[in-house]
């Protein structure tokens, strides 16, 4: 087979939040152009690698549905706005962080995003996009936290469901952020994409490629987005691709039992070692030793507190030990309406399963 | 040419119109009713110089404080007794009528619905073979039936009385014998039975006084009563019986009688012989009996007629109240002593509080306000009965033509009974609907004549012919032949002979039929659910026109008058969504006065008077600058500046607890022209209505997900908030305040986690602008209770749980359960006024009112729906990536079943959603008016496939119109990436998200009350009740072999009182918990015998 091309035939910007290319990629036999188009697609249009806007504090706003003075729009209005305006990270930015941004203006003036004071390592992609009026005499003051990327630490850790502009969950994130209100983010920068096949139906080889177009809102251009997607693809595939599988040759007869034998060796300490990775990831916070496996294991039951307090802890969700665990004796006191009587007994309860409350 | 009327009446003009005629001469022909003499004591009324007072409370303060928007009726009164004294008295506080047509009573906007019911007068009818009756329908008073039965017996009928021969009646009013059959003309059967033997007009009255006693007897024991009532007072006295003029209009009409004058009001005893002759020629198959389904025997009573007889009951009552005290005061008589507005005040807070008419408004969004005010009701007093109603009175006449809708009407019980007006309709001074043609003239349209309204009696004898028929530019009919509509009939008429064409195409729809576009490819049913559901369409954060509509968008924007209209013109020269200030510049010297309001109020600041050259003076200068700037020279004249302030409320609410947050359509230094909005609200965007979304509609099923209606949607809906609506929800609570013990406000709460009261201040109310979530507290509450001695068992599960026994019962307010959102408003009400200061608060505090307000996404189990009764509920939210796509990659947004379509017969839908596909790709909006056949054949699908073809050729996607199926499309699967086996019908639809959403529905149950009577748990989500088990579970639950859930459901959680009671101890008691038999599962018991299964309860 000839090499593999890769080239961009046509790009332009349409609009400066609608950037438009179309790739050649190919040849592929006919049937892998198939496969591959429709991967990319399905791949492109579930990115979600762009930064946005998540949360906003307006001085003079408690809740969406407050009036500024002097602004021409409502702060639900304002949000809705918010929501819509695209930035660009560079190489610097940092992932997994909040960054934050301002907004001071004085009217009259027309507020875009170009007033917008930014961290270092983010751009505005159009500046002129439109944010708010304000009138004479009055200003508008934001504090505004963009995030990239929210699924790692957003949907994966909790229940969390797309919810409204409310978010309705008091999760721990948002308690800790001091941000009033809270916008659902689209992190996703691809707008569209379309797949086609381009075939070379020459009658000796039948040789089909690839044609990509792909629609972006221009905080990536296309190429990048694509570049990007093929990475995490094949990090994924590198992820779980097994080395010692290539030492297994069938023509070794003799040594197939043996090589077999090694092989499932590897595999074993192959998965273990990808596994751990998954459970460190994925639960970064919680299980970290298996000394604290055991203590999830063990619920409140088996303390043989007493009923109200039995009551009380698992009106607060604290339903096993390890959960009892984290939770520092003072707020148990003051915030859980626990006596200093069952406090004790609790103490010395743990005791008896080598742990004692902080 | 003259394709639309120019003409277009104001859609509220209906109630508005009924309700100035009111307060013009209605209010005055009642006044002149009461008449006041006792004892020598006269009283002298003067209703010429009635005077309606200023409301005190603006519109949004009634709303606000929950206070009725009226105004004083003060009239002056003289009394002419030992002393003569004239003052000006306050009869009552009438209920006014807003300018969007509706009433605040009691802070809450309602309406008053039209009725229609039968005019009052005589109506034949045939009952069986043979026997006919005669029904005289009096305006006040019982109804008469003159009946000949199969024995050939005349008699009279009354409602609760025995039957009276009808002849024998009449001779009793005097008519001898001999004249009675002269008077008939025609032979009376079995004149021995009807006439009977008389010798003289006694004889006569003895015989019915027999039968009358007959029914005294019956009633009351009492047959000397002094107050008893005879059969002659019911039909012959004013005072019981009251024809109207209509009614003697209608009578002597249809008797050919003009000696009787219109001011008798009662029936006469010619009237009787009349009838009696009327039914024999009847019977003698001589005349025809009557129809009284024909609109012309109808009559519609719109609000200000029914405020007006309900107003006029007041009165009298009022003039018994002033008799009574007249003959009770003695010394100190005065006028202010003996009148009081109560008698009127009460019978209108009545009539507006109990009458059926009056409903609670329908506030959905605008289309379903303004529907609510043209709708007719047959229900109601003096109507029809909803269980009794028979098919002929619902069905549809063909005299509604262009004056009721035959589309629009309820599903169920009250199907045919509650109508709304077609859009043309008016009432005449009579009470009958009319609505307007073009006369025709020799085959030629006078459109220069002008617009004739015709009632339904009036069309009886003409040849009328539909709008949409073929015509000329200059208006001459095109064919021979036409169809048209005479005498009710549908007949072909040459065109010579037409009359009458009607004015528009739209002309029999009413308002929200006549928005669905291509309605007339729609089968009739869908059609009245689609016109039903657009009025549930709940207002959207962001509108969107439609692509496809019928051009009367517009229309129903302007005549709603919801938005904020602009007071004068001027410049604006601050602009924020809290306050608005128009500045202007003036020539007359008259001051402003507008009431301040605390919400919405325009206040005027006088500036400085100057004198400057008109022409000379900078605008710009003016508005930006203070007014120290302006320099003028030349004296002109006096100009003074005025700066109008309009402050705006942050969110308009409604009775359904759809809320919209205002939208300025303005720009600050913009120029306004009066009464031009200044605010859009509800569901309106570019000044027309906008109720939906307009979607990317795939006809195909998706694994099943689209089955049974079911509708499977892009997460990109969710995402970009593209149906997200806004709720508010309102929570009052009152503070008692008893002598023994009043409740108090705290923060302090026993048994309750600092986390819980985190939100609240420090008076335990809770905080603007905190996230609430259900179960959790808004005002913190307790009662103070006496101390009881404790029974040991009570004592001993305090010991067990830890508890103290309280000196306070918590009855704080906290949010219901599954209810969340955010806290916008806090008010506080005391004994008298508003309290603005917080130091204030604990004091005197009454009442504390509290506004959530909450965002809600769409999501599965929301119901959505297009506009061609094409509903469906959300089963499943895709993912975009998910979602089929067309050829030039764009993700479909909703998917809907294509067997959806064939058997409800909406095509319309079809052809909606295929020109909205050419609308998106050739940018262009369409307004289609429903019955284009008139253009020429097939017009609808050829415009539609012409401007696909338009849309292929203009943006080159070749795609959009396939020669070989044209109007449907290959998309593709995103699963694989291969297009499916088979073209699909795509485009864009408008789809609507209604306002039944899960979220207010989801409701729990674990455990909760029982019914006293029955023991089985209660019924709906109110009463927090259960979902019940029924025969066809219970065979789910034993076809599972789930036998501890049955044991459960059909002991414990039914009727198994004794057991039920003791489940909690031995929960707690941690005891196995002992089951009864109860006949519940001794049913399941038989039932499982009857299966010849033996089992059998052993000890």
């Amino acid at each position: 087979m000839e090499n593999k091309l890769f080239s961009c035939i046509e790009s332009r910007l349409r609009g400066k939040r609608n950037y438009y290319s179309r790739f050649y990629i190919g040849p592929f036999l006919k049937n892998q152009a198939f496969l591959y188009s429709n991967v990319l697609r399905r791949v492109l249009l579930s990115d979600s690698s762009n930064i946005v806007i998540t949360a906003v504090n307006i001085v003079g706003a408690k809740h969406e549905y407050s009036l500024l003075p002097g602004v021409r729009e409502s702060s639900l209005d304002l949000l809705l706005n918010l929501k819509e305006l695209v930035f660009v990270k560079d190489i610097y930015t940092k992932f997994n962080k909040s960054y934050f941004a301002y907004l001071k203006s004085n009217g009259p003036k027309i507020i875009r995003c170009s007033d917008i004071i930014l961290p270092n390592t983010i751009y505005a992609v159009d500046s002129t996009q439109y944010i708010a009026t304000i009138s004479n005499n009055k200003s508008l003051i934001l504090k505004m936290k963009l995030t990239a990327n929210l699924l790692n630490n957003f949907y994966s850790n909790l229940n969390y469901e797309l919810n409204s502009l409310l978010s309705y969950y008091t999760n721990d994130i948002l308690e800790k952020t001091n941000f009033s209100l809270i916008i659902d983010p689209n992190f996703s920068c691809v707008n569209k994409v379309n797949s086609s096949l381009i075939s070379l139906d020459n009658l000796e080889n039948y040789n089909d490629s690839i044609s990509l177009e792909v629609w972006t809102n221009s905080s990536y251009s296309p190429r990048i987005i694509i570049q990007n997607s093929i990475k995490s693809m094949v990090n994924l595939f590198l992820s779980i691709y097994d080395t010692s599988f290539i030492d297994i040759k069938l023509e070794n007869s003799d040594n197939f039992l043996e090589n077999h034998l090694v092989s499932l060796s590897n595999r074993a300490t192959f998965f273990k070692k990808s596994f751990f990775n998954i459970c460190t990831e994925f639960n970064t916070v919680k299980y970290k030793t298996s000394f604290d496996k055991n203590l999830t294991l063990i619920s409140i039951d088996e303390l043989d507190l007493s009923i109200y307090s039995k009551f009380l802890l698992k009106r607060h969700n604290i339903l096993t030990l390890y959960d009892l665990f984290k939770i520092d004796k003072r707020v148990l006191e003051r915030f859980y309406n626990i006596s200093y009587k069952t406090l004790q007994s609790i103490e010395r309860k743990m005791v008896k399963y080598g742990t004692v409350n902080k | 040419m003259y394709i639309t009327p120019l003409f277009f009446p104001n859609l509220l003009k209906l109630q508005r119109k009924s309700f100035l005629t009111f307060l013009k001469y209605g209010i005055k022909k009642e006044i002149k009713k009461l008449d006041i003499t006792k004892n020598k004591k006269k009283l002298l009324v003067y209703p010429n110089l009635f005077q309606l007072n200023l409301p005190t409370y603006t519109c949004n303060e009634c709303v606000i404080t929950s206070k009725t928007y009226n105004c004083e009726l003060v009239i002056p009164i003289r009394l002419i007794s030992y002393k003569d004294e004239i003052e000006w008295i306050t009869l009552t506080n009438i209920p006014i009528m807003t300018n969007k047509c509706n009433f605040i009573t009691n802070g809450s906007p309602r309406v008053i619905m039209s009725q229609i019911t039968r005019a009052p007068g005589i109506y034949y009818h045939k009952e069986n073979e043979n026997t006919y009756y005669a029904d005289i329908i009096a305006e006040r008073g019982n109804w008469l039936r003159i009946e000949i039965d199969k024995k050939n017996n005349i008699w009279m009928k009354v409602k609760k009385v025995p039957k009276v021969p009808a002849l024998m009646f009449l001779q009793a009013l005097g008519v001898t014998k001999s004249n009675l059959i002269k008077l008939l003309k025609y032979p009376i059967p079995n004149q021995n039975h009807n006439l009977g033997n008389f010798k003289s007009q006694k004889e006569a009255l003895e015989k019915i006084e027999l039968y009358s006693q007959l029914e005294s007897s019956i009633n009351s024991r009492n047959l000397k009563n002094q107050n008893k009532i005879t059969i002659f007072d019911r039909f012959m006295n004013p005072k019981y019986y009251d024809l109207g003029t209509r009614g003697r209009i209608q009578i002597n009409k249809k008797f050919n009688n003009i000696e009787e004058t219109i001011q008798h009001s009662t029936l006469t005893s010619k009237d009787f012989i009349l009838a009696v002759h009327f039914l024999l020629k009847i019977k003698y198959k001589i005349e025809e009996t009557d129809d009284i389904d024909n609109l012309k025997n109808k009559r519609v009573k719109i609000a200000g007629e029914l405020i007006q007889s309900q107003f006029g009951i007041g009165i009298l009552r009022l003039q018994k109240y002033v008799k009574d005290k007249l003959g009770n005061i003695k010394n100190n008589l005065h006028l202010t002593n003996i009148f009081s507005s109560t008698p009127i005040n009460t019978t209108l807070a009545e009539f507006f509080g109990v009458n059926p008419l009056s409903q609670f408004m329908d506030e959905v969004n605008p289309l379903a306000t303004l529907t609510h005010k043209r709708r007719l009701s047959s229900l109601g007093i003096g109507g029809v009965n909803r269980d009794t109603a028979t098919l002929t009175i619902r069905s549809i006449h063909p005299t509604l033509y262009g004056r009721i809708c035959p589309i629009e009407t309820p599903e169920g019980k009250n199907a045919g009974l509650v109508n709304s007006f077609a859009l043309f309709a008016e009432i005449n001074s009579e009470g009958l609907i009319e609505t307007p043609f073009f006369r025709v003239c020799n085959g030629r349209i006078l459109y220069e004549m002008g617009i004739n309204y015709l009632s339904a009696n009036q069309e009886d004898k003409s040849n009328i012919v539909p709008f949409d028929i073929k015509k000329s530019r200059i208006g001459f009919l095109s064919k021979n032949k036409i169809a048209a509509r005479i005498k009710q009939q549908f007949k072909e008429v040459s065109k010579k002979k037409v009359d009458f064409i009607s004015i528009s195409q739209l002309q029999m729809l009413s308002v929200a039929t006549s928005l669905i576009p291509f309605m007339e490819h729609n089968d009739a049913n869908r059609v009245l659910m689609g016109s039903n559901m657009q009025r549930q369409a709940v207002p959207l954060l962001k509108t969107e026109c439609c692509l496809v509509g019928t051009g009367l968008e517009t229309k129903i924007f302007f005549d709603l008058q919801d938005n904020v209209k602009s007071p004068p013109n001027g410049f604006i020269s601050y602009l924020s969504l809290k306050k608005i200030t128009i500045s202007n510049i003036r020539n007359e010297h008259k001051s402003f006065n507008f009431k301040s309001n605390p919400l919405e109020t325009i206040t005027c600041i006088k500036s400085k008077s100057r004198n400057f050259n008109r022409l000379k003076y900078n605008l710009k200068d003016l508005l930006t600058n203070s007014k120290e700037s302006l320099k003028i020279t030349n004296y002109m004249s006096y100009v003074r500046e005025q700066k109008i302030q309009y402050y705006i409320k942050q969110y308009n609410s409604s009775n359904q607890g759809t809320c919209s947050v205002n939208r300025l359509t303005l720009n600050e230094g913009q120029f306004i022209i009066k009464k031009n909005p200044l605010i859009s609200g509800l569901s309106s965007c570019r000044n027309e209505l906008a109720l939906g979304k307009n979607l990317f509609v795939g006809y195909i099923s998706w694994k099943g997900y689209n089955f049974e209606d079911a509708i499977v949607l892009n997460e990109q809906l969710v995402i970009n908030n593209i149906y997200t609506s806004t709720h508010l929800e309102k929570f009052e609570t009152e503070i008692k305040k008893n002598k023994e013990n009043s409740e108090i406000i705290t923060r302090d709460i026993k048994n309750i986690s600092f986390l819980n009261k985190k939100n609240l201040d420090k008076n335990g109310i809770i905080k603007i602008g905190s996230r609430v979530f259900s179960d959790d507290i808004l005002v913190g509450k307790l009662l103070p209770i006496e101390t009881r001695i404790l029974s040991p068992y009570r004592k001993l599960l305090y010991e067990i749980l830890q508890k103290q026994n309280d000196h306070y019962r918590n009855t704080s307010l906290r949010v219901p359960k599954y209810k969340r959102g955010r806290i916008t408003f806090v008010d506080y009400i005391k004994d008298k006024g508003k309290i603005k200061k917080k130091t204030e608060i604990l004091k005197d505090l009454k009442t504390i009112k509290i506004h959530l307000m909450q965002n809600r996404l769409i999501q599965i189990g929301d119901k959505i729906s297009g506009r061609h009764g094409n509903k469906g509920v959300i089963s499943k939210i895709l993912k975009i990536q998910e979602m089929p796509y067309l050829n030039d990659g764009i993700p479909l947004d909703i998917l809907l079943n294509p067997l959806g379509v064939p058997s409800r017969m909406n095509i319309g839908q079809v052809l909606e959603c295929l020109l909205g596909l050419s609308c998106f790709y050739l940018q262009r909006r369409f307004k289609v008016i429903p019955f284009d056949e008139s253009f020429g054949f097939e017009v609808s699908r050829n415009f539609i496939y012409s401007n696909l073809y338009f849309s292929n050729i203009k943006t080159g996607n070749n795609w959009l119109l396939h020669p070989y199926y044209p109007g449907k499309n290959r998309i593709f699967d995103s699963y694989s990436g291969l297009p499916f086996d088979q073209p699909i019908t795509i485009g864009k639809a408008y789809i609507l998200k209604l306002i039944h959403l899960v979220e207010e529905k989801v409701h729990a149950r674990s455990t909760g009350s029982y019914s006293l009577v029955t023991q089985q748990p209660l019924k709906g989500k109110s009463k927090k009740g259960g979902q019940r088990v029924g025969e066809m579970e219970v065979w789910a639950l034993e076809g599972y072999g789930a036998a501890y859930t049955l044991h459960e459901i059909l002991t414990v959680k039914s009727d198994d009182i004794k057991s039920r009671q003791k489940v909690l101890t031995s929960i707690l008691n941690s005891e196995t918990i002992k089951f009864g038999t109860t006949e519940t599962f001794k049913v399941l018991i038989r039932e499982l015998q009857s299966l010849c299964l033996n089992i059998q309860f052993f000890k």
